[in-house]
């Protein structure tokens, strides 16, 4: 893509576009690229995490069923692998729905910009907005919220393996519910502001197409 | 515009200039459920230092916290919800822009060849009527987020109410089972609202852009329903009927209230099945924002196509 004026604006109702100005069509950004490549394995590790956790909770259950005291502590670490699997599995499936939102916003760059240089006009494409950035990071924070959530659970499981260790086992669960309650808020978050980007790029579209006319 | 487009929004704005208070109330919601949960998490936090002293409070504690905790999670889901309608809108703006501008836009010779990923496509003279899952998506998604909306109220209420109570009794067994069978119901329902969004926005895609080529007077290609899309469908309902079962299963484990050792057989398998409901309905929300990526791309393809024809 070739740079022509980068701190060109349209005022567009109430709102101001930061746009980029080129000759040819643009190129995706590292986000787009990410999404592309990155939704379907983070889908798939996600649906995974999920499936292990059935398996997880079905095996405690009998557990939990036999009633037997020498298993609370076998119990207890069930619970937090079980917790653990479930979460990175969220994790997973949160960066997927990320990523695909990423991936939508490549298409609208690539697509306005193409079908711009095809009529021959100045190429104009949206500058990052601050909701992109902001969706970036929440999700960011997000992913690194609820996997390390996780992973205490499944390192509590693997530390915590007496029966004189459940107290501690079970403060480091409540520990981690914290963790990933605000881990799923911040990813639900930025999903809800990679959206509000998506609204403002058509907004911007729509308008940028009526003036190609 | 058609049938389908006035059952999915019978009074749109479609001019780009229009504000659209959707941009502002999605993040001002999103901000209030995150600092909810966040400020949950917090109260959970505090009362580390009571497990294996006092855990009766622990347990009254996350009563309350965990509740008002997943109400603040459906709060943002809201969020999310109205940022979808807000795109709904918009892309009925958008597609009413293009049906204008490209029968006058001709492209130029030296124009860069269309390099289309090869898909699989239908070609009909006019726009293909919407499929049964579009008609159901675009009727559905309000009353399933009210429903939903309405789930985790409920639920909320009865734990904050039940905060109360001694922990261990079997009123407080009790209150727990309804209280987290009914959030989770209702976030269920939420996020099977913003699946069905999702689709109304597949099905607006479809038939706004059968509208731009009708308009162009050339044949309408729409694209094939894809893999993706059939599995989202899939999840989508998987994930709703799991959502339901464990709503059943909080019943019967309301009526187990009065033995200790049985329901906590019980609660140990239903718990995690809960937070699966959800991984499968989000699961399906990925596919079909995946799905939506493909449509676009497709759709860019087909608008240059037109513009081509024209030079």
């Amino acid at each position: 893509m070739t740079a022509i004026n980068l701190n060109s604006t349209q005022q567009l109702g109430s709102r101001t576009f930061k746009v980029d100005h080129a000759t040819g069509p643009a190129s995706l950004l590292k986000p787009h690229k990410m999404g592309n490549l990155l939704w379907k394995p983070m889908f798939t590790m996600g649906m995974m995490g999920v499936g292990v956790s059935v398996i997880l909770a079905a095996v405690r259950t009998g557990l939990v069923g036999d009633a037997d005291p020498a298993d609370a502590a076998t119990i207890e670490q069930l619970r937090q692998f079980t917790t653990g699997a479930l979460f990175l599995g969220f994790t997973g499936i949160f960066a997927a729905i990320s990523f695909a939102i990423a991936r939508i916003l490549g298409v609208f760059r690539v697509g306005g910009s193409e079908l711009q240089a095809d009529v021959g006009t100045d190429v104009q494409t949206l500058k990052m907005p601050t909701t992109a950035k902001a969706f970036i990071a929440l999700m960011m924070m997000g992913m690194m919220a609820v996997a390390f959530g996780s992973i205490s659970n499944i390192v509590a499981g693997l530390s915590f393996s007496e029966a004189a260790d459940l107290v501690d086992s079970q403060q480091w669960y409540v520990f981690s519910a914290g963790l990933r309650r605000i881990g799923v808020a911040l990813y639900l978050g930025g999903i809800t502001l990679g959206l509000v980007t998506i609204l403002g790029v058509i907004r911007f579209q729509a308008i940028r197409i009526r003036q190609l006319g | 515009m058609t049938a389908i487009n006035g059952l999915i929004l019978p009074t749109v704005d479609k001019r780009p200039e229009a504000d659209s208070w959707h941009r502002k109330i999605g993040p001002l919601l999103a901000v209030i459920g995150m600092v909810i949960a966040t400020a949950t998490a917090v109260a959970n936090w505090s009362t580390i230092g009571d497990i294996g002293v006092d855990d009766a409070s622990v347990a009254e504690t996350d009563m309350w916290a965990g509740g008002l905790g997943v109400a603040g999670l459906g709060v943002i889901k809201v969020g999310i919800a109205v940022a979808l309608v807000g795109i709904i809108h918009r892309l009925w703006g958008r597609a009413d822009s293009v049906m204008t501008t490209v029968p006058h836009l001709h492209a130029r010779p030296d124009a860069v060849p269309l390099s289309r990923t090869p898909r699989k496509t239908k070609v009909s003279e006019d726009i293909p009527a919407p499929l049964p899952i579009h008609k159901l998506a675009t009727r559905l998604w309000k009353p399933m987020l009210a429903m939903g909306a309405m789930g985790v109220i409920g639920g909320t209420i009865v734990r904050v109410a039940a905060a109360s109570e001694t922990a261990g009794t079997e009123a407080f067994r009790q209150a727990t089972a309804w209280g987290v069978g009914l959030e989770f119901f209702g976030e269920t329902l939420l996020l099977g609202g913003i699946s069905f969004l999702l689709g109304t926005i597949l099905a607006s895609l479809r038939q706004a852009g059968g509208e731009v080529q009708r308009a162009a007077g050339e044949p309408v290609t729409v694209l094939a329903m894809s893999g993706s899309a059939n599995a989202f469908i899939i999840l989508m309902m998987v994930g709703t009927m799991v959502g339901i079962a464990q709503f059943v299963a909080s019943i019967v484990l309301a009526g187990r209230a009065d033995s200790p050792t049985s329901y906590a057989e019980l609660a140990t398998f239903v718990n995690p099945i809960r937070e699966v409901a959800l991984g499968l309905l989000l699961g399906g929300i990925v596919l079909a924002l995946a799905t939506i990526g493909t449509v676009l791309s497709f759709q860019f393809d087909r608008v240059r196509e037109l513009v081509r024809r024209n030079a």
